[in-house]
């Protein structure tokens, strides 16, 4: 079944088109209306608002106002994956690539000169022409862009389908798969979504002052779009893109020399917009500046909160500190990762009880050794990787009671498979999801989120606010449709002292059928016992959650609490984030 | 974003003709389908009443002083000035005219797959309950808060995103499962 947001989409992209010959009526009969009323007219003519909002709201006619350009990036990068092929090894340009922050490409148009900038750390795309200034930032979906005509800032929500997400995504698909180290990769679907037909290389190496470089020629047929053949020079020292010479068909030679400098654009702004310009907020409206607010200061807290490897101890709430099984999270910037340890039934170590005053951090640094961990979530470049880690004959008993002990010898081989991108990643536990959830979705996704934010909520403490969301969802899967609409609340008291982490939140899901609603499901959160990291951000020590839902007509409850021991000083190399084959990467020592 | 509505409509009034054109362009697709969506009328009798109200506001502009978004005020003026048209000189009701004629400036497969899928969502819109179709278009063709949509439909807030969720739900079934109703709906 077609979810909400994408029929709500299909609505608004059907309407209807006003025939020419209405058109011209109105105009011919307005011309007569307006043509006494000023001669200041023709000199100082108002710019329409709407050239560059349709630039924004259609995908289509951004194609067609920079087709150079949008398709640039994703050309370079089949460039980059077809015309390395057969000459150094994948895993050196990758690494070489992904060491740099930010890639900058410099060339001289017709029009002037244009600067593209491309971060996977930042996860940002930017253009820089003297007709436009973009900036698509895809952590908080927004893209804003600039144009010198009418003066003001275009800010919506980043289009899925833009060239500029297509491009951006283009560049984390391949080098996901690169790195990922597939032998054959998946083309077939990365050209259908690029709309590219047709593929030719050759390569030649050069040497210029003594360098050694490769070019690599391949020529690209875009759908409805002209012949491209691009030259995309290599540094065979550095395995780093050196220049790519585009020829368009018709058009003249445009050579964008590359470049990896340590910083980039991070904003409009920083392109050379002046600052007190006018923006023109076209995200989706219903939802109060307040709440913005609170979505922006989250966020900032999710990019700036430290490095970290956690300990997180998952346990029954009658448990103590000592019992339980243990998650190890790690976070290195935009990089993620996620083991689950559990005792091994053929070898496993008694338990004994330390003494009251230890160190209990390092502890369970200790404990970790004597157990068997399995990688379950990995993520670089903006996807996850998922590892099959369910047993064969699967207790679920054994599963949900801590610790957990089961045979490690019925797992099956770590697996990686493609799970999404870094917004489903899964790892709820870590505190900084806990602390910092994504609700921006709340209003990127659908129009059909009410938000309301009351600040000193009466029964709250002093600097708190209470945000509350309510929001329907249908049931999913074709099976299903005679299943009842839910509508869902959602509450977070946030803390405005503490970078409005969240203190607690709660999730109620009521269904309605027939003009009645009841309880189908609630879960609440409790984060307590608040710590600062190095930098200030605050994060929880003591998470509780609990859980109460109803099936087969019996309702279920459940609690359980999780301790969380970080550890901001560790060092994690980026191999650690790879999809390893390895169980034992970066367990404890 | 009110400011700048008004500014346009102040740009209209000392007779720039580019500002004109903007705010025609931009709005002027959204309004068309939400008058036939809403009213029910065929998209030649909805140009008509869209005529009329740009025309009008060309005359006004002078006098006008924004208090909603213009396109709020926009469809308001439509759909009053369609509801006059068919109550005073009783538009007959057509089938919606096809639209694979009103779709321009896309090369033919697009024009085709678009005006398919066009033809398909408005079919299924025009055959949920009235109430209901004109609480999905003002808020998804519109462009209007549900705040905006109870005002202009003269109803609860919550009665608004009831119609709207219940509207959906409907259409969601009916999207999915390729089955076009046939004859009046009744359930609000």
């Amino acid at each position: 079944m077609t979810h909400e947001y994408e029929l709500e989409e299909v609505i608004k992209t059907s309407l209807l088109q006003t025939t020419t010959k209405s058109e011209a009526r109105l105009s011919e009969n307005v011309d007569e209306l307006l043509g006494g009323r000023s001669k200041t007219s023709a000199k100082n003519p108002v710019k329409p608002m709407q050239a560059i909002g349709e630039i924004m709201q259609s995908p289509r006619m951004l194609k067609r106002v920079a087709p150079s350009i949008s398709i640039l990036v994703t050309i370079l990068a089949v460039g980059l994956c077809w015309g390395l092929r057969s000459t150094v090894t994948w895993a050196q340009v990758v690494e070489a690539v992904n060491q740099k922050s930010w890639m900058r490409m410099t060339g001289e148009t017709p029009e002037g000169v244009v600067i593209t900038w491309s971060s996977q750390k930042h996860q940002i795309f930017a253009i820089q022409s003297p007709q436009r200034v973009s900036i698509s930032r895809f952590q908080d979906d927004v893209t804003e862009s600039y144009s010198p005509d009418t003066k003001q800032i275009f800010k919506s929500a980043a289009e899925k389908k833009s060239s500029e997400r297509v491009g951006f995504d283009s560049f984390n698909a391949l080098f996901g798969m690169l790195e990922r180290g597939d032998e054959v990769l998946d083309l077939e679907e990365f050209r259908e979504e690029n709309s590219i037909e047709s593929i030719e290389q050759s390569r030649k190496e050069i040497e210029i002052d003594s360098i050694k470089f490769f070019d690599y020629r391949i020529t690209l047929q875009p759908q409805e779009e002209a012949a491209s053949t691009m030259t995309i020079r290599i540094n065979s020292e550095t395995r780093l893109p050196n220049q790519v010479t585009v020829n368009n068909s018709g058009q003249p030679e445009v050579i964008f020399q590359v470049d990896f400098p340590e910083t980039g654009p991070l904003d409009i702004y920083s392109m050379g917009v002046p600052e007190n310009t006018q923006i023109v907020d076209q995200t989706p409206q219903g939802v109060s500046p307040e709440f913005k607010e609170i979505v922006d200061q989250m966020q900032a807290a999710v990019v700036g909160f430290d490095d970290y490897r956690g300990i997180i101890v998952l346990s029954d709430p009658d448990h103590p500190w000592h019992v339980g099984t243990p998650q190890i999270v790690w976070r290195k910037g935009n990089f993620r990762r996620m083991d689950f340890g559990f005792i091994d039934t053929n070898n496993s170590q008694p338990t004994v009880d330390p003494a009251a005053d230890l160190d209990r951090q390092q502890w369970w640094q200790n404990r970790c050794k004597l157990l068997y961990f399995r990688p379950i979530q990995v993520s670089e470049s903006g996807l996850v990787y998922s590892n099959n880690y369910t047993p064969k004959d699967d207790d679920f008993a054994a599963r949900n009671s801590h610790p957990i002990k089961l045979d490690a010898k019925k797992w099956s081989k770590t697996q990686w498979k493609k799970f999404g991108k870094i917004e489903n990643w899964q790892g709820r536990t870590s505190p900084l999801h806990s602390t910092y959830p994504h609700i921006s979705g709340f209003f990127t996704n659908s129009t059909s989120y009410d938000t309301k934010v009351v600040r000193d909520p009466s029964d709250e403490e002093k600097g708190t606010l209470l945000v509350t969301v309510d929001f329907s969802s249908s049931p999913v899967g074709e099976q299903q449709t005679d299943r009842p609409l839910t509508m869902n609340q959602v509450k977070y008291v946030l803390d405005s002292r503490k970078n409005y982490a969240v203190l607690r939140s709660s999730t109620i899901v009521y269904a309605e059928q027939d003009g009645e609603s009841e309880v189908q499901s609630q879960n609440e959160v409790v984060n307590r016992d608040f710590k600062q990291s190095p930098k200030g951000f605050w994060y929880p020590t003591l998470i509780i959650n609990k859980h109460e839902f109803s099936m087969n007509g019996q309702q279920h409850t459940g609690e359980n609490v999780s301790r969380v021991y970080l550890d901001f000083e560790i060092e994690m190399p980026d191999k650690l984030f790879q999809q390893s084959k390895s169980n034992s990467l970066g367990i404890p020592k | 974003m009110a400011e700048i509505d008004q500014s346009l409509i102040d740009a209209i009034a000392s007779g720039e003709k580019s500002a004109f054109d903007a705010v025609y362009r931009s709005h002027k697709d959204h309004l068309l389908t939400v008058t036939v969506v809403t009213l029910g009328i065929d998209s030649i009798a909805a140009e008509d009443v869209l005529h009329d109200v740009f025309i009008r506001l060309a005359e006004c502009s002078s006098t006008l002083r924004l208090k909603v978004s213009l396109r709020s005020f926009l469809i308001s003026c439509c759909l009053n000035r369609g509801r006059d048209l068919l109550r005073r000189e009783k538009i007959r009701q057509r089938a919606v005219q096809s639209r694979s004629e009103t779709i321009e400036h896309v090369s033919p497969d697009e024009a085709v797959e678009q005006a398919e899928a066009n033809a398909r969502i408005i079919d299924l819109l025009c055959k949920l309950p009235a109430e209901q179709r004109e609480v999905v278009t003002l808020h998804l063709h519109g462009g209007l808060t549900f705040a905006e949509v109870a005002e202009s439909c003269q109803i609860p807030l919550d009665t608004a995103k009831s119609r709207y969720r219940y509207a959906l739900s409907k259409l969601q079934k009916w999207w999915s499962n390729s089955t076009i109703p046939t004859g009046d709906q009744h359930d609000t």
